[in-house]
This record gives structure tokens, C-alpha cells and sequence, in this order.
């Protein structure tokens, strides 16, 4: 039964974990990058549907930016979405600031429902995947930032990741939290990542909500090059 | 339980990458078998035997054992549990520690347990509402569920008895079959005396099914657990699988006094708890109507122990009685349909309050004129249920083997 007014499933008392996937799909992405991101997204819903804890708990929004920001899903259990995602195509610019600013809106909304309905969740996760400069390059700063700070603060969970060479260490810098810090995908390694990602959501379900702080994230080594601290 | 940053997770190494081999206590070689994870924890991973596959092992976390002190207290933890493995071990509902395992240099690694049977499912899956129930077990029904409440009471109080406490309620550490059978998994963070009368004490706990006297003096996790703190976190599980993993501690909206819902362990600290009159919060609709459902004495047990037994713990129903009243709603499920169904229409319907004054059936004087008053909500106002003098005495409760045999196991699965 969804509440009335909004997609929550009220009969599920769970607490859920709110998960912010941004996926950059701008033109430097066509070709091999963005099947195999289109891979690992597969991979990480089906991985998610059989995990006994994450199925229940984990509510995944999806959206995309090239030229602009667009909400592909808005927040649903992995059993809401269809069993075979329709692939993503790549063309267009690469819209940072539109796509944090999105995720901000969502997750506010999201997170008042859940207060109103009682529904008890866990910090929120956004994740980043980006291969390019953002463009236009404003606008993305303050909701980085803002993200940063809320990360920072304990409240959520922010991980950027940037893909291939095009984007340059400075401004990956600039996008990341402090944990982990900057870090580009291996490769294409996205099925990895996001095998990563849907253990560390597994990771987070089995624990208490209130104790977000306590969980321990397994290891990025599989899928990430570490290239340091983010910009002070 | 240290706090890990994600620079230096990338220097943490799957134990299974240092051991692909590994060896119990008389040296015998037990190979892994390749990517056969079967359950990961903040202890551990848990990995098949390929040589073995009714066993399995659990391998110590490495930065757990990187700490000396952590690593000592682990290891005579585990020797103590082995050297109490002929009370346990045969025991199916535990996943016992059977026998230290080593590395090649001979250093414990962890433990050999035996492997829980396939399709088993652990209670966190069941706690997503009806849906959930329905994609791992789609025959069952609420009758189903008392029976796995029923078997893990019967089995916590079993390890009561026996001086032995489950520290870490995490609903990802038990089990349930197909036929209602339970496993407790993770047994290495029991708290229990040795037998060479150590104390072995967990500081772990899971926050949502805690006491609360733990959670406002966390030094009270490093301490022997108590069995009334154990009566509170067992509770809280039985509650959940009976409720579809609603949570005892979960309201809608605000209280009384204006506070607005948090997390169930900050509930629980300020005892907003929903259940029973004069709660101070409500639940929502759909979850007062599976509430209404159960028999008036399971409610009442289960607000003796989330309501009065939240400032003294004394009061908290006992677990073989809890364990009874669930069985009666066993009983019950396989009476009435309506109390089987995982998505009931509708509460139950109030009982006629005419009739409530009208006295017992077949007439009754109360020569000072008070309404008849069921014997069951006298013990609200007593020191203690009126059965619990014993599971077979005091009034008005339902004798023994009253109970029809149902094809469902009902009995449990004790050894």
C-alpha cells in the first residue's frame, strides 16, 4: 500500500536507506563507458534484490545529466523499478550543478516524509559518477559544497567518483568530501564500484539506523585509485 | 568499535586473500572454497569448506585481530565456547563454535561452526512488511510467524537458563527455515561464564533491541548482560516477527507532549512506546489493525515488557510465558482467518461495551454493582501476572496440549 500522496510504502516498516545515484551521460561517455556503466547499474538492482537486508531497506532515486539534469526515477524500492533497466545513451554536456541541485531537492522531500510517516531511515548516500568539466562551469560549487559540509557534519553520505582523464584532479577535488577523499573509477571498472555499492548498502542495512557512524565501509581498492585529500 | 576512514579501507585485505587454506586445531588442511562467501559482519566473513560443506568457518575480522588485546580476548572467548561445545554443540538451533581454526603458523584465525541448512532466511528479511514475508516465504501467514517468535523464544530462554545471554539482538543473526525452525548464527558474541568462571562479556548490541538502561549507560554493554535485559531485546524480535518488523517503539506523527518520532533506539531511550491505553502516541491505521489481532494476553505481556518493564526492568513478561501466549496465537491463527492474514482488512472489532457489563455468560452477580471485569486485567494492577506462578498455573489460563496439532510444526526444534 503507497501512501496516498506520495510513492512511500507505508506497510514496509523498515528503515530505509535513501540512495542518490547521479549518473554523468554526457557525450564523452559514448561508446564503452556508458555500456559498461549501463552494466554495472544492472548488476548493482540485481545484487540488490537478493541481498536479504538492502531489498527491504534500500530506496534508490536515479538521474542522469548531460546538458541538463533529469530525475530518470524518483526514490523506490529495487522491486519498483523493472527487473531490466533501459540502457542510458550519452550525448550532450555535462550539467553538475543541475544534477546536485536535483539531488538536494529530493532527498529534502524524502527525508520529511519519512519524519512525517515514521518511518525510521539511515544517513542518506549520493553518489557521483562524472567524466567530464562541468558545464557551464557555475553553479555547482555551492551545492557541492553544501554537500560537503552535510557529509562533514556526519549526516550523509557523499562519494564522487570521476571517470577516465577528462576531469581534472582539481576540480575532482573540488566536488569530493574529505572522506574518501579524491578518487577516479580504475578503468571501466563500474560493475565493480557498483558491486561496492550494493555491499556497502547491505553494510549499512544491517545495522541500526541510528548508529551510521559505527559502519564499517569495505575496502574501494577493488575499483578506485586513490589521488589524495580533497581541495581544503 | 573503532571507526574506519575510507583512505585506509583500501588497505584492508579480504581474509580469504592471506588464507585460501586454512586448518583446524589437529592440523588437518581445510581449503576454502573460491568466492563462497556465505555471510559478512563487522566480526567477520563466514566462508564455505570446500572439502567440508555441512561446515563452515568464521575467520576473524583482520583489524580486529591486528589489536592485541582484542585479539587475546576473542581467542580465550572462542576456547571458552569450545570447551562448552558438549552442552551446545548438538544443539541445532546454535551455530556453535566446534573448534578453533589456524593459519599455516598455527595462529587462531577463527572457528568452525556447523553450516546452516539452505533456505534459511534471517528474520531481517521478514521485516518489510507483508511484501517482504511474501517474496521469501509466499505461503506463510501470520501463523507461520508465531511459530519461528514461538521457536526463538523457547530458544533464548533455553540459553537463559543456562547462564547464557544474546548480546547482539541484530535480527541478521537468527535464522528461520521453511518449517519454522530458527538458527542463531554469530554465537561468539554471546555473554556467558566459562567454565573455568570467567566472564565473557560482549560490548556488542544492536541500539534498536536494546534495554534501555543499556542505552542510557553504555558502560552497561561491557557488563554481564542480565536476564531481563536479554527479556527486552528478545521482546523487541518476537514483537517484529509477529508485526511484520514493525517496530515496538515506532509511533506516527507526534506524542503527546509534541516530541515528533526519531529512530527506534531514541524511542526507546525515551520510552514512546505505542502500545496499550495512555500511551502518550499512537500507530498508524494499518498497524493497530495486526496489532488488534493478537489475543488480549499478548498484549498485555508484550506492554508489560515495552511499557512497564521499560523503567523497571523486573516487570518484563518472562520468556517461557511470552513464549506460551504466542502459542495461543497459534492457535488462534488456525481458528480465525482473519487473525492469519498478513494484510487484515480491518482491526478486530470491538466486543459490543453492553455486553462487557452484562456480566459472565450464563449470569453473574456482583453483588457491588461493578462491571464484570475479565480475570486477565486484574494482573495490570498486580505485582505480577496472575499465571506467573507458573506456565500451567494460575487462572483462566488455557491448560496444556488444549491445542489442536497443526501440520506446521509447533513444537519447535529442540535437540
Amino acid at each position: 500500500m503507497k501512501d496516498y500522496d506520495s510513492d512511500l510504502d507505508v506497510r514496509n516498516p523498515a528503515a530505509r536507506v535513501p540512495v542518490v545515484v547521479l549518473l554523468d551521460c554526457s557525450g564523452s561517455m559514448e561508446g564503452e563507458p556508458i555500456d559498461e556503466l549501463n552494466r554495472g547499474l544492472q548488476r548493482f538492482f540485481d545484487e540488490i534484490r537478493d541481498d536479504d537486508a538492502a531489498s527491504v531497506s534500500a530506496e534508490i532515486a536515479l538521474a542522469t545529466f548531460a546538458s541538463e539534469a533529469r530525475l530518470e526515477h524518483g526514490f523506490a524500492s529495487v522491486f519498483d523499478y523493472p527487473d531490466d533497466l533501459p540502457p542510458f545513451k550519452a550525448e550532450g554536456l555535462t550539467a553538475t550543478g543541475a544534477a546536485l541541485e536535483l539531488a538536494e531537492k529530493l532527498l529534502a522531500e524524502r527525508e520529511a516524509l519519512y519524519r512525517a510517516k515514521g518511518i525510521p531511515h539511515y544517513k542518506p548516500w549520493v553518489i557521483v559518477l562524472t567524466d567530464g568539466e562541468p558545464v557551464p562551469d557555475k553553479g555547482w560549487r555551492e551545492p557541492a559544497e553544501r554537500f560537503k559540509a552535510r557529509a562533514m557534519a556526519g549526516e550523509l553520505t557523499y562519494l564522487c567518483v570521476g571517470v577516465g582523464d577528462s576531469i581534472n584532479k582539481e576540480t575532482l577535488a573540488e566536488l569530493s568530501a574529505k572522506e574518501p577523499g579524491v578518487v577516479r573509477l580504475q578503468g571501466l571498472k563500474f560493475s565493480a564500484f557498483f558491486c561496492w555499492l550494493s555491499a556497502s548498502m547491505h553494510d549499512v542495512s544491517v545495522g541500526s539506523p541510528g548508529s551510521g557512524e559505527n559502519v564499517r565501509l569495505r575496502g574501494i581498492g577493488g575499483w578506485a585509485r586513490y589521488l589524495g585529500g580533497p581541495a581544503r | 568499535m573503532k571507526k574506519l576512514t575510507f583512505e585506509n579501507l583500501s588497505n584492508i585485505q579480504d581474509p580469504t586473500s592471506a588464507h585460501t587454506k586454512v586448518y583446524d586445531d589437529d592440523g588437518v588442511a581445510l581449503e576454502l572454497g573460491e568466492e563462497q562467501q556465505l555471510g559478512a559482519g563487522a566480526g567477520g566473513g563466514v566462508y564455505e569448506i570446500a572439502n567440508a560443506p555441512q561446515f563452515c568457518v568464521k575467520l576473524f575480522n583482520p583489524v580486529d585481530m591486528a589489536d592485541a588485546a582484542e585479539r587475546d580476548k576473542i581467542i580465550q572467548r572462542v576456547e571458552a565456547m569450545v570447551q562448552m561445545a558438549g552442552r551446545f554443540a548438538r544443539d541445532p538451533r546454535l551455530a556453535w563454535p566446534l573448534g578453533p581454526i589456524r593459519d599455516e603458523k598455527k595462529n587462531p584465525i577463527g572457528y568452525a561452526m556447523r553450516r546452516v541448512p539452505e533456505g534459511y532466511k534471517p528474520f531481517r528479511s521478514l521485516f518489510g512488511g507483508a511484501a517482504a514475508v511474501a517474496r521469501r516465504f509466499p505461503e506463510w501467514g501470520r501463523r507461520e510467524l508465531a511459530v519461528v517468535a514461538k521457536n526463538f523464544l523457547e530458544t533464548v530462554h533455553f540459553l537463559e537458563t543456562q547462564g547464557v545471554q544474546v548480546a547482539d539482538a541484530n535480527p541478521c543473526n537468527f535464522v528461520a527455515g521453511p518449517d519454522g525452525r530458527v538458527v542463531f548464527l554469530d554465537t561468539d558474541s554471546f555473554s556467558f561464564r566459562g567454565p573455568d568462571g570467567t566472564m565473557h562479556c560482549s560490548e556488542m548490541h544492536f541500539p534498536d533491541c536494546t534495554a534501555p538502561e543499556i542505552l542510557s549507560n553504555p558502560a552497561l554493554a561491557n557488563a554481564p548482560r542480565t536476564p531481563e535485559q536479554g527479556r527486552f531485546s528478545a521482546a523487541v524480535l518476537a514483537f517484529q516477527l509477529l508485526m511484520l518488523g514493525q517496530h515496538p517503539y515506532t509511533f506516527e506523527g507526534e506524542t503527546l507532549d509534541g516530541a515528533t518520532v526519531g529512530t527506534p533506539e531514541e524511542n526507546i531511550r525515551r520510552g514512546y512506546c505505542p502500545l496499550g491505553k495512555r500511551a502518550g502516541c499512537h500507530q498508524s491505521p494499518q498497524w493497530y489493525a495486526l496489532w488488534s489481532w493478537f489475543p488480549d494476553t499478548l498484549q498485555y505481556a508484550f506492554i508489560r515488557t515495552f511499557r512497564d518493564g521499560h523503567a523497571n526492568p523486573a516487570a518484563r513478561t518472562p520468556l517461557d510465558v511470552l513464549a506460551l501466549e504466542v502459542d495461543k496465537f497459534i492457535f488462534e491463527c488456525g481458528r480465525m482467518p482473519e487473525r492469519n492474514s498478513l494484510s487484515p482488512a480491518g482491526p478486530k472489532p470491538r466486543r459490543d461495551p453492553a455486553a462487557a457489563f452484562a456480566g459472565p455468560p450464563g449470569g453473574g452477580f456482583r453483588g457491588h454493582g461493578k462491571p464484570f471485569v475479565p480475570r486477565h486485567a486484574g494482573w495490570q494492577s498486580q505485582g505480577r501476572p496472575a499465571y506467573a506462578n507458573g506456565p500451567y498455573g494460575g487462572p483462566g489460563f488455557p491448560q496444556r496440549g488444549s491445542a489442536r496439532r497443526m501440520p506446521f510444526p509447533s513444537s519447535g526444534n529442540r535437540p
